[in-house]
């Protein structure tokens, strides 16, 4: 399989993936434009070993734990017509509650919400994840933990000055 | 609640752009620009969404000599820092609450932060004025600690999610120096605002938190109203955000004009409120979010000073 071919067949799920994780779509798609040139020139070897796809989940998760530890304002600001290309109007009643906790995952450290994408988006297990992330089961549990605590709690209630 | 995290997920994963673009930046010699702001976290890699500003005692009173600023290139002063923090924490939050003046700054490590606030109070002489011996107050389990450099303005750190917060925030404490010349830059501001409401706060870092709604991860602006005559610190029924980060779009879209750009009017959190969101001529987005009608909110954005994109000196040191 070439990388133009694993782009056609897989090149969606890995940008739906990466969108997933960083709630933004021009991130996402720039984490994995990045991770695809980097992946194209050892292709061969990444091939070699089994299938791309987890190789290059890990490229995207590790990317976005990286851009976020980097400081860039390497920014290029698009036309006010990015309006026109958002998603379409749609009747959906439960919008709040998700817009809600959105906000909150958002909220969550990167890590965390790594952990979060990689189980519920993703459907891995612990050990996978671990295997992902480059760390121990036992501190997924803990990421995933701590980042459940904080989506469970109201913490956006607590508004400046009025929580002292 | 894991239902609706794997239903965000998915929403989320549904706006995936089109896979064109991955295709023709692997062609020869194409490389596709990027077109969005990579959020500027520095060491600080957390957007943390909580309260920052520590007080609402009844004492406060605003420093000699001060006003609302009036304009978004006012600077507030922040004159003090800690010293001793933890390795791996950086400034990634500053607020100043516009009815008092107080202010504080937050330095943040990915999982927990540490603020350092101040305010100008009633001369006191029974105040501790040695943080080293100052009493700990429990804030909702976390550990915070006031003290009075001089009569008349008092200083507080608290610390949240921090391995030994006690020892973190005693030192953290002790260790606090001047800091001639830091302060916040006022980067936004409200112009005119319905009748009932007046500015609340300016805010400027990660995940600033609002109006407990919805805020943005990465570097934003946020500045919030409060509402006349109701002394509810956090009572914000506007709130105005400014962020490089863009924003998902729900319900219903009315078609708006802002600032002469191109907008959109659609429903807001909570039930009833409304939410306008447009692309500012710098590229950043404006979102205002408040429980008004549409023409307010599309004349409270009309009125706003917006300052320029410009990097923050302090941020993630």
């Amino acid at each position: 399989m070439t990388i133009e071919e694993f782009v056609d067949s897989r090149g969606r799920a890995l940008l739906r993936f990466a969108t997933a994780l960083t709630c933004d779509p021009h991130l996402a798609e720039d984490i994995v434009q990045e991770v695809l040139l980097r992946a194209q020139r050892r292709w061969s070897r990444i091939v070699s070993v089994g299938s791309p796809d987890g190789y290059l989940r890990k490229m995207v998760v590790n990317e976005y734990l990286s851009l976020r530890r980097r400081k860039s304002f390497g920014d290029l600001p698009a036309g006010p017509d990015v309006l026109a290309g958002l998603s379409p109007a749609v009747e959906d009643p439960d919008y709040g509650e998700r817009e809600e906790m959105l906000s909150r995952i958002r909220a969550l450290p990167p890590k965390q919400r790594a952990v979060l994408a990689l189980r519920y988006y993703s459907g891995l297990t612990d050990a996978e994840i671990a295997e992902v992330l480059g760390s121990r089961p036992g501190t997924v549990r803990s990421h995933a933990s701590r980042a459940l605590a904080a989506l469970r709690v109201d913490e956006f209630a607590w508004t400046p000055g009025g929580a002292r | 609640m894991t239902d609706l995290i794997r239903a965000v997920f998915e929403e989320q994963a549904g706006r995936a752009p089109d896979v064109a673009g991955l295709r023709a930046a692997l062609a020869p010699g194409r490389r596709t620009p990027r077109r969005w702001a990579v959020p500027a976290v520095a060491a600080a890699v957390v957007a943390v969404v909580l309260g920052f500003a520590v007080w609402s005692r009844p004492e406060a009173v605003p420093p000699a000599g001060y006003a609302p600023p009036d304009a978004p290139d006012l600077t507030v002063a922040m004159e003090y820092r800690p010293t001793d923090l933890p390795r791996g924490f950086a400034e990634g939050h500053r607020l100043i609450e516009l009815a008092d003046g107080h202010w504080s700054r937050t330095w943040l490590n990915g999982t927990g932060w540490i603020a350092l606030g101040g305010r100008t109070v009633e001369p006191s002489a029974t105040a501790p004025t040695d943080p080293a011996t100052a009493p700990v107050e429990d804030q909702q389990g976390s550990p915070w600690i006031t003290w009075r450099p001089r009569p008349d303005l008092e200083l507080g750190v608290k610390v949240m999610d921090v391995p030994d917060a006690l020892l973190v925030a005693r030192a953290a404490a002790v260790s606090v120096v001047a800091d001639p010349g830091a302060g916040l830059t006022v980067p936004a501001q409200f112009g005119w605002l319905p009748d009932d409401l007046m500015r609340g706060t300016v805010q400027a870092g990660l995940g600033v938190a609002g109006s407990g709604q919805s805020p943005f991860s990465g570097e934003t602006v946020c500045v919030t109203s409060t509402s006349v005559g109701v002394p509810d610190p956090g009572d914000h029924p506007i709130t105005a955000e400014i962020t490089r980060v863009s924003p998902a779009l729900h319900g219903e879209r009315t078609e708006v004009t802002v600032r002469g750009l191109p907008g959109v009017l659609t429903p807001g959190v909570p039930q009833g409120a409304r939410t306008l969101t447009a692309r500012l001529a710098d590229g950043r987005w404006l979102r205002i979010r408040g429980g008004t009608a549409d023409t307010d909110l599309v004349r409270i954005a009309d009125g706003m000073r917006i300052g320029p994109d410009r990097p923050w000196d302090w941020f993630g040191r």
